[in-house]
């Protein structure tokens, strides 16, 4: 097999293969929440507004009124560049979209308070088309990849804290989880002897089950709080649609038929992603009633392992990983109030090994978030962002040994807004 | 397989950890370190719509109190009422609000405020009463209540914000009047508070000792209160719903004698006016 032909089929392999996916590979790609989004999600010790539900429910009990809603409309962009895949070019893949990402409510029930709240924490909207003409060092005439892809996460569910005593918490939340997936993906190659590879692959996948969430808080001293919260996401039903269609006069393709006529592969399988145990541990100081100092530091037990013929990404074994976060609230006056934070969102892959093919992915980020909020009397207008950047490993082309070097970027910016009544 | 394996030994750890701390006692926390400089700041504005509010909502109260007794008609006796009470909120604090009392037409021993300055006094507690002093003794503490904003404080009650960023807020947030909700849930709460749960043993202590100020300050004897205190402690039945709904008397009384020697009222010289008293009930029933 010529080297030229290894790549056409490498790339048509790596697609087909299920890259085309939301991020898998790491836990953090969303921060939820109006107040906690600025302190880079270190919120767990806080959580006393509607965003503590997703955070810890514990801490809603000592929400600073009787009720309270929140909401946060987000701009999320991702942007992964993996540098010299084909002939020395590189292949990006970006991604925008626009989505009220998180919802809450919070009012007094009984002898506790009862929340409801709606989030995203992850969504991936892709439209890209690129164009290689003329691959260096190849035979490729021509290279079109065309994307759509859309994934997204969806949390709703409601909550129920109470006080134990004057200093301990403790909060349930069950989330509804549903995942859905759809993606088109497109691929025509050209060389120069004008021999051909056309490719067309559909994915539609439904994904829902629970996420339930315990939560403590505790205050040991006096202006000191620490929370933990318990999660992990139960998948209760999964059902995949996946149908790949190709043509080519190629013979080293791996299109089943080599003849132009096309090939088409229908598949169907219920395969269940496996998402690991995650255990959050936060604190918080209180020095005065205009600074807060947060972190937080989130352990991941390792996940997936599930098997599938079709599509590989989503369900392999997700490695353990852990996240940290720091955050800190200063108020300017009693109007304004100015947040920053940094975070962590680690790779849950191994570290990518020389010789070997089909592996995952390794980019650790490291992320800056920062808010600011103006307040009255009975309501905050909130606007911030939060920007992640890291450097890593890819293997672009499934099937060929060779690693890129994977930049990424991703930016948020939110607009949030909260009233108590 | 695998995931409902999971679920299910995390429901188990989770129904283990969280069943006794349930069944626990649940209290009162206290985490006023979190509050922010930026929460619920009041201007000059918001300070009067503040006021309207309590006063609409004291008058939801009210509404709900008279339909659940009805109020006595006797016209002598709730005019009465009125002068002894309007003499004593002359002495209090709170001069926006305009005082309004009653008498509710029930056997049980009880006294009600509702915020925006609405007083009810059963018929049961008139009865009990021996002269003008102890009716004053007991408008006084409601009075309390009402000026140390106990029910306003508890339930968060304040007039909407209608500064612009607010009114943005609410656009962006795509909410639509979540203040009628909330004010329809408090009077709920309120109804609460007066006839199932009570307000907390702080409060009640607060309004005992303002109210014992008060009365002191419009001229009647401020043992009055806790002579009438120790005479319904004795477990009646129609007393049943006070005992719930209030601290030990015991512990009261203790409070309320401690404050009248430290203050140096129990040398006080005070008229208890009981033959007028005993003049204006004589039409009861």
């Amino acid at each position: 097999m010529s080297r030229t032909n290894t790549v056409c089929l490498g790339i048509l392999l790596a697609i087909g293969g299920g890259r085309a996916d939301a991020d898998d590979y790491h836990y953090n790609n969303m921060l939820i929440g109006h107040r906690a989004s600025g302190l880079g999600g270190a919120y767990t010790a806080i959580s006393d507004d509607p965003s503590g539900l997703y955070y810890n429910p514990a801490g809603i009990v000592y929400a600073g009124a009787t009720n309270f809603s929140a909401s946060v409309n987000a701009f999320h962009r991702t942007q992964y560049d993996y540098r010299d895949v084909v002939g020395g070019s590189d292949w990006s893949r970006e991604s925008s979209t626009l989505l009220p990402n998180f919802f809450g409510v919070t009012q007094p029930l009984g002898n506790g308070v009862v929340g409801f709240s709606y989030a995203v924490p992850d969504s991936i909207l892709e439209n890209q088309d690129q164009l290689l003409r003329n691959v260096s060092g190849s035979p490729i005439d021509t290279y079109i990849i065309n994307i759509n892809n859309e994934d997204n996460t969806y949390k709703l569910g409601p909550s129920y804290a109470i006080s134990l005593s004057d200093s301990l918490s403790i909060g349930a939340t069950l989330y509804a989880h549903i995942r859905s997936t759809e993606t088109i993906f497109s691929q025509v190659i050209t060389l120069t002897n004008e021999q051909y590879e056309w490719t067309t692959s559909y994915l539609q996948s439904e994904e829902s089950g629970i996420e339930p969430i315990i939560g403590l808080m505790w205050s040991p001293f006096e202006r000191l709080a620490i929370g933990m919260s318990v999660r992990q996401t139960f998948v209760l039903s999964s059902h995949t649609d996946l149908q790949n269609v190709c043509a080519t006069d190629i013979t080293t393709s791996a299109c089943e038929r080599k003849d132009q006529h096309p090939s088409t592969q229908l598949s169907q399988f219920d395969t269940e992603r496996v998402y690991p145990l995650q255990i959050a541990l936060g604190m918080a100081y209180f020095p005065n009633n205009r600074l807060l100092l947060s972190a937080d530091f989130s352990y991941y037990a390792q996940a997936g392992g599930a098997v599938n013929s079709y599509i590989d990404s989503p369900f392999r074994t997700k490695e353990t990983t852990w996240n940290a976060s720091a955050g800190v609230e200063y108020y300017v006056s009693d109007h304004w109030a100015l947040r920053a934070g940094v975070f962590t969102n680690r790779a849950n892959t191994p570290a990518l090994e020389s010789g070997r093919t089909g592996q995952a992915d390794h980019v650790d980020l490291l992320g800056l978030a920062a808010s600011v909020s103006r307040f009255t009397r009975s309501s905050s207008l909130s606007f911030g962002l939060a920007y992640t950047s890291g450097e890593g490993e890819a293997q672009a082309v499934q099937g060929i040994d060779d690693i890129q070097n994977l930049e990424v970027n991703t930016l948020t910016l939110f607009l949030s807004t909260s009233y108590t009544y | 397989m695998k995931n409902r394996q999971s679920l299910a030994s995390l429901l188990i750890v989770s129904a283990v950890i969280i069943a006794p701390l349930a069944l626990s006692p649940a209290t009162g926390a206290d985490q006023s370190f979190r509050q922010r400089a930026g929460d619920s700041k009041a201007t000059v504005r918001s300070l009067t719509a503040d006021v309207e509010a309590e006063i609409r909502f004291g008058r939801d109260v009210a509404a709900r109190i008279v339909g659940r007794h009805g109020l006595y008609a006797s016209e002598p006796v709730t005019r009465y009422v009125n002068l002894i009470g309007q003499a004593v909120a002359m002495h209090a604090s709170r001069p926006e609000l305009r005082y309004r009392f009653a008498v509710l037409d029930t056997n049980t021993v009880n006294a009600y405020a509702a915020p925006g300055g609405y007083i009810f006094v059963t018929r049961g507690a008139l009865s009990s009463m021996r002269d003008e002093a102890e009716l004053a003794g007991v408008l006084a503490h409601e009075i309390a209540h009402v000026t140390q904003k106990h029910i306003v404080k508890e339930l968060n009650i304040r007039g909407q914000d209608d500064a612009t960023e607010a009114g943005i807020a609410h656009f962006l947030g795509g909410t639509s009047d979540p203040t009628r909700v909330a004010f329809s849930q408090a009077v709920d709460k309120a109804m609460d508070l007066l006839f199932e749960s009570g307000l907390k043993k702080a409060d009640e202590l607060e309004a005992d000792r303002v109210g014992a100020l008060i009365l002191a300050n419009t001229g009647y004897g401020p043992k009055a209160l806790p002579r009438y205190l120790e005479r319904i402690s004795d477990g009646r039945e129609t007393t049943r719903l006070l005992h719930a709904t209030h601290p030990p008397f015991s512990e009261r009384l203790a409070k309320l004698n401690e404050l009248i020697r430290s203050e140096g009222l129990d040398a006080m010289s005070a008229g208890s006016a009981q033959k007028r008293f005993a003049a204006n009930m004589r039409t009861m029933k």
